[in-house]
């Protein structure tokens, strides 16, 4: 999985956002996409968004236009359309899923509930929005 | 009985540095011990022949400087007394599982396994005999100290004061590594650094304004460092030699059971379970050399490569350009010449293990972490301040280089002339 890849998925299927936002957006993706299918590629630290890889920040920054492949596109667009559904707002969708199935996998020390570590976190998320981006992660 | 003992060790950079109790029994173990037989910049020696400095320094000097700021934000009430307990264990053992000759061999196992020495190093504080077991001692938990290594800790502020532009190691090391070598501008005020830091609401670091100017002076500092030490032609030569001679020695079945288990991710964790893992530092591989040249073992190339390696007669720089750019084209284009410069040795046959293709970017500011200024109320990112000299440095630095095998040096110029046409 490119950086380059990734920006031209959220780039195609959410065309509104750019630069600091769109970066978001493709490191959230990323982590997901890494996570859900086992290839490990980038390290994450968990930051103040979540979830933060600073190599893929820096791939991200000299990526030049490039064709995503029809199976990144495939998984990339369902998890955007699942979690932007859930959340009402893609990027916010996949900030909360990608922070959530950190929360529960790998920050320490553990919370017991990442739902509430992730509203006392971040105050501006409604509990309704992060209750349904939780419920669509464990389902998948 | 157990004597609770302090140690007082005297640094060349901070004084003395005292190890309290239970912090000596770490220091004492094995796989800490390990730290004084890893250089801290591997190859560097062959440049600045005082660079001799190991990791062992570099991990005291950053506990050091870490207990300072940690009790800085304890009195501003950022951070509890266990916190500083976790970010002194961190800081100390943040180097615990790097691979000998550093980044030559880091490279190895990252380009073969992804796997960096910040997974070896939790996977010690976690699973090595004595070090989990001393940690508990202290009243901490080990996976909590592994958590702050790899970034993963809940609490942000602690990942961002042991891992982000302007974090205790970093402060350690650019000091050190600026005195080592003789390289007077890469050294920085420290001290107004770590009597200003500061944590925002949110957990990011910040300083005031009136810290800026070492701010500043650090970033700039860093920048001296890259070029003249870190990306050095001639260390980044060597670098490469010893990735080529390491990969050579652990698929060559004459010399591959004499690195054992040092070949893959799961035998270094075996090693490190079982406690033998102090047994792997530059001494190690160093005497493997030593002991392939002098017993003719393994093919003639590793042979070859081995003794270049150790009498100083390394790789020669065919192609050396550095760029200071904040142009994504422009590092577009020069990356697209070392794709082409690679496709031209593959298509004339010219293996990897004789001439390499060396190409890298370095980012000045880390764009979605810059250090944070408090000015006029509001936290602005360092480039954001009208009157920062940051603002005027250049995003990147672009290094291309080729380096050939002297047997191979005029093939490889021939490549090097078709493709950048000089």
């Amino acid at each position: 999985m490119r950086a380059c890849e990734l920006l031209t998925i959220v780039g195609e299927v959410i065309p509104s956002v750019k630069g600091f936002q769109k970066r978001l957006a493709a490191q959230k993706l990323a982590y997901l996409i890494e996570r859900l299918t086992g290839q490990r590629e980038h390290h994450f630290m968990w930051h103040r968004h979540g979830p933060y890889s600073r190599g893929l920040a820096r791939e991200m920054r000299r990526a030049t236009p490039c064709e995503a492949s029809e199976e990144l596109v495939r998984i990339a667009k369902e998890l955007i359309m699942r979690f932007g559904e859930a959340a009402g707002d893609p990027v916010k969708g996949l900030e909360i899923a990608a922070s959530l199935k950190m929360l529960m996998e790998e920050v320490y020390p553990r919370p017991e509930d990442p739902v509430e570590e992730l509203l006392r976190r971040k105050p501006h998320l409604s509990r309704e929005e992060v209750m349904r981006v939780y419920s669509v992660l464990t389902s998948l | 009985m157990t004597i609770n003992r302090s140690k007082y060790v005297f640094d060349e950079l901070h004084g003395f540095i005292e190890l309290g109790p239970g912090i000596v029994d770490i220091v004492d173990s094995p796989a800490f011990q390990r730290l004084r037989r890893i250089k801290q910049l591997a190859q560097a020696w062959l440049v600045y022949p005082g660079a001799v400095h190991t990791r062992f320094s570099h991990s005291l000097g950053v506990m050091r400087v870490m207990d300072i700021l940690a009790a800085r934000l304890v009195r501003e009430g950022h951070l509890s007394r266990d916190d500083a307990l976790v970010l002194r264990l961190a800081a100390l053992l943040h180097d615990i599982g790097h691979t000998p000759y550093s980044h030559a061999l880091e490279m190895y196992f990252h380009n073969r396994f992804r796997l960096r020495h910040e997974e070896l190093g939790r996977y010690v504080i976690e699973n090595d005999p004595t070090i989990s077991e001393k940690i508990k001692g202290l009243g901490a938990d080990p996976r909590e100290v592994a958590a702050v290594v790899g970034g993963v800790h809940s609490n942000v502020t602690l990942n961002m004061l042991m891992s982000s532009d302007l974090d205790a190691d970093r402060l350690d090391y650019l000091m050190r590594d600026a005195l080592h070598t003789g390289v007077v501008y890469g050294r920085i005020d420290v001290d107004r650094i770590v009597n200003t830091l500061t944590v925002t609401a949110d957990g990011r670091l910040a300083v005031p304004m009136k810290a800026i100017h070492a701010v500043e002076s650090f970033y700039i500092a860093r920048l001296h460092m890259y070029r003249a030490v870190y990306y050095h032609k001639t260390i980044t030569g060597y670098q490469l030699l010893m990735e080529t001679i390491y990969e050579l020695l652990a698929n060559d079945p004459d010399t591959s059971t004499l690195l054992e288990p040092y070949t893959s991710p799961d035998g270094i964790k075996r090693a490190i379970r079982e406690g033998t893992f102090f047994a792997w530092d530059d001494y190690y591989i160093g005497g493997l050399l030593n002991y392939v040249v002098s017993h003719k073992l393994g093919r003639g190339e590793l042979r070859e490569l081995a003794s270049m390696y150790l009498n100083r007669r390394g790789l020669r720089t065919v192609l050396n350009r550095t760029y200071f750019t904040s142009d994504i084209e422009q590092e577009a284009e020069i990356r697209e010449k070392a794709r082409e410069i690679k496709e031209e040795l593959v298509m004339r046959g010219i293996s990897p293990t004789h001439v390499r293709v060396y190409y890298d970017t370095v980012d000045i500011l880390e764009e979605d972490e810059q250090v944070l200024v408090l000015h006029d109320g509001k936290e602005e990112p360092i480039s954001s301040i009208e009157s920062s000299i940051i603002r005027s440095l250049p995003k990147s630095m672009v290094v291309l280089r080729v380096y050939a095998h002297p047997k191979y040096a005029g093939l490889a110029w021939d490549v090097v002339s078709k493709i950048t046409g000089k």
